[in-house]
């Protein structure tokens, strides 16, 4: 007992998220410090100053790249887990669907949405259209699987239970099923978002006037290295905040969850 | 046949159960008959493995006889129905609904009014003794406080007859016994008709009036045991000599080591 108390004050001296962040300020500082007194190579990797410059320099440009960078994400998040979801539960609650859909998806699955890109600009352009349907599949791939997976392992005690009490088919799914899978499904969400970050900004280098995908592709063609780190930046940033709005809702869904304090 | 089967409330009829996997069949229960009359609170004895809880499972519906029939007021029983609560070992207090919602479940199902759901709601709950409990997640409860969610939640349905599939098998001792004079008490307030699987000799002949034996695999009824003892029944009488005595002959009797 007296030793917990002894670890439990040690924690206490340094909090995690404290840790975290003095983590990152000391890498900044080892950059700045590294770019002031040129010990890389700045070709390589691009001084502090200069990154902060072409941040100056983009001003209003940059916010527009991220804002449809984020927002393809973001609706091809929204489309593809929708999808996946709707569609993993019927194939759970029909055989038959399942049977129909099961071998199509376990052949298109493995393939990597970036190879399909050439397809999609030849169908669709270099449209929002066109991006947002490539990131909706490549997300939709990920969450139908799971969702399959994640309605398996609901334990049956809970599905005899609710159809003891007069619940139909129907009304398990709606009140047991989906509330038991949805901690799981989560996770996947936060999976899928990272992975739709690099379908997008592949998408974006492949064709796009706008996106931060599109502003490293072309900075790359000038060896404008500081624009590229820039943009490579803000990616981390925005799947960062992403992924902070994403667990705050989870937090919330999953309030009654026993894994949580 | 069938006329017969209208003078219990469940009737089992010559029911066998196989089950198959792969090419290995395994007879879980052969010609089990049994009626259960309204009112009565029997148990279902057996070593383990023997098929009790098999039994229990198809009067819920869960899964039907190989052959034979199970009758609930003279209809065979096809599926699970809300007239035949049940409470399993495990927990299955949904852990996603406060202890309000889980009582409301079978009620809600049915469009009973907000009003009548929430004053039935509290009746039970403070039946159980939960009344403050209502707005708190299971998670937030003890394994003998959710054992009386669940059974509150079975009760509040007001179902024909309350099926208990060792509910207190994986309790602690004392909870087990708290817990075994909270159904007694609960069943004082309000009379239901109990079939109660257990492997505790004990608890079968304190709380039941009709013991069944079931033998081992494939089981069959080894004999229906009834049970002497006066209601109201406390825990002490567990200790008195004369059910020390009716334990022992029984246990001695069907060569049960308890």
């Amino acid at each position: 007992m007296a030793n917990n108390k002894k670890f439990e004050s040690k924690n206490s001296f340094w909090p995690k998220p404290f840790l975290g962040v003095f983590i990152i300020v000391g890498l900044i500082a080892l950059w700045i410090l590294s770019s002031q007194l040129g010990w890389h190579d700045k070709l390589k990797f691009p001084y502090f100053l200069e990154v902060f410059n072409a941040f100056k320099e983009l001003g209003i440009n940059l916010l527009y790249h991220t804002a449809l960078t984020t927002s393809r994400v973001f609706g091809g998040l929204i489309i593809g887990s929708l999808g996946g979801f709707i569609v993993g539960l019927l194939m759970t609650w029909n055989k038959y669907i399942d049977a129909a859909l099961d071998l199509l998806i376990e052949v298109l699955r493995p393939i990597p949405p970036i190879a399909l890109i050439p397809f999609f600009i030849l169908w669709f352009g270099i449209s929002q259209m066109g991006k947002f349907l490539l990131i909706s599949w490549g997300v939709f791939m990920i969450i139908v699987v799971n969702t399959i997976e994640a309605v398996k392992n609901v334990s049956p005690i809970y599905r005899r239970a609710a159809s003891s009490l007069g619940a139909s088919k129907f009304a398990i799914y709606r009140t047991v099923v989906i509330p038991a899978i949805i901690p799981s499904l989560i996770g996947t969400v936060r999976v899928a978002t990272a992975f739709a970050f690099g379908v997008t900004v592949a998408a974006e280098f492949m064709g796009a006037s706008w996106g931060l995908g599109y502003m490293i592709i072309t900075a790359r063609r000038t060896l404008n290295t500081e624009t590229v780190l820039l943009g490579v930046l803000m990616i981390g940033f925005i799947s960062w905040a992403i992924d902070c709005v994403i667990r705050s809702i989870s937090n919330y869904l999953t309030r009654w969850s026993e894994s949580r304090g | 046949m069938q006329s017969n089967a209208e003078e219990f409330l469940i009737k089992v009829d010559r029911v066998s159960k196989t089950f198959e996997s792969d090419n290995r069949k395994v007879k879980a229960i052969k010609e089990v008959s049994v009626g259960i009359n309204e009112g009565d609170f029997i148990t279902i004895v057996g070593p383990s493995g023997c098929g009790k809880s098999t039994l229990l499972k198809m009067i819920a519906g869960y899964f039907s006889p190989t052959s034979g029939n199970i009758y609930l007021n003279g209809e065979t029983i096809k599926g699970p129905g809300r007239e035949r609560a049940v409470v399993f070992q495990e927990d299955a207090v949904f852990p996603w609904m406060n202890v309000e919602d889980n009582l409301a479940y079978g009620l809600k199902r049915r469009n009973v009014s907000a009003s009548k759901i929430e004053e039935t709601v509290d009746h039970y709950l403070e039946l159980v003794g939960l009344l403050d409990c209502k707005g708190l997640y299971p998670k937030e409860l003890s394994g003998g406080m959710k054992k009386r969610v669940d059974i509150a939640r079975a009760y509040a349905n007001d179902p024909e007859v309350l099926l208990m599939d060792e509910p207190f098998g994986s309790l602690d001792v004392l909870t087990k016994s708290e817990m075994q004079d909270e159904l007694l008490g609960i069943l004082r307030a309000e009379s239901k008709t109990v079939i109660f699987v257990t492997h505790d000799l004990e608890e079968a002949i304190f709380l039941s009036d009709k013991v069944v034996f079931l033998t081992e695999g494939p089981s069959t009824i080894d004999e229906i045991l009834k049970v002497p003892f006066e209601r109201p029944r406390e825990q002490h009488l567990k200790t008195t000599p004369k059910f020390q005595q009716f334990r022992e002959n029984a246990s001695e009797e069907l060569g049960i080591l308890t």
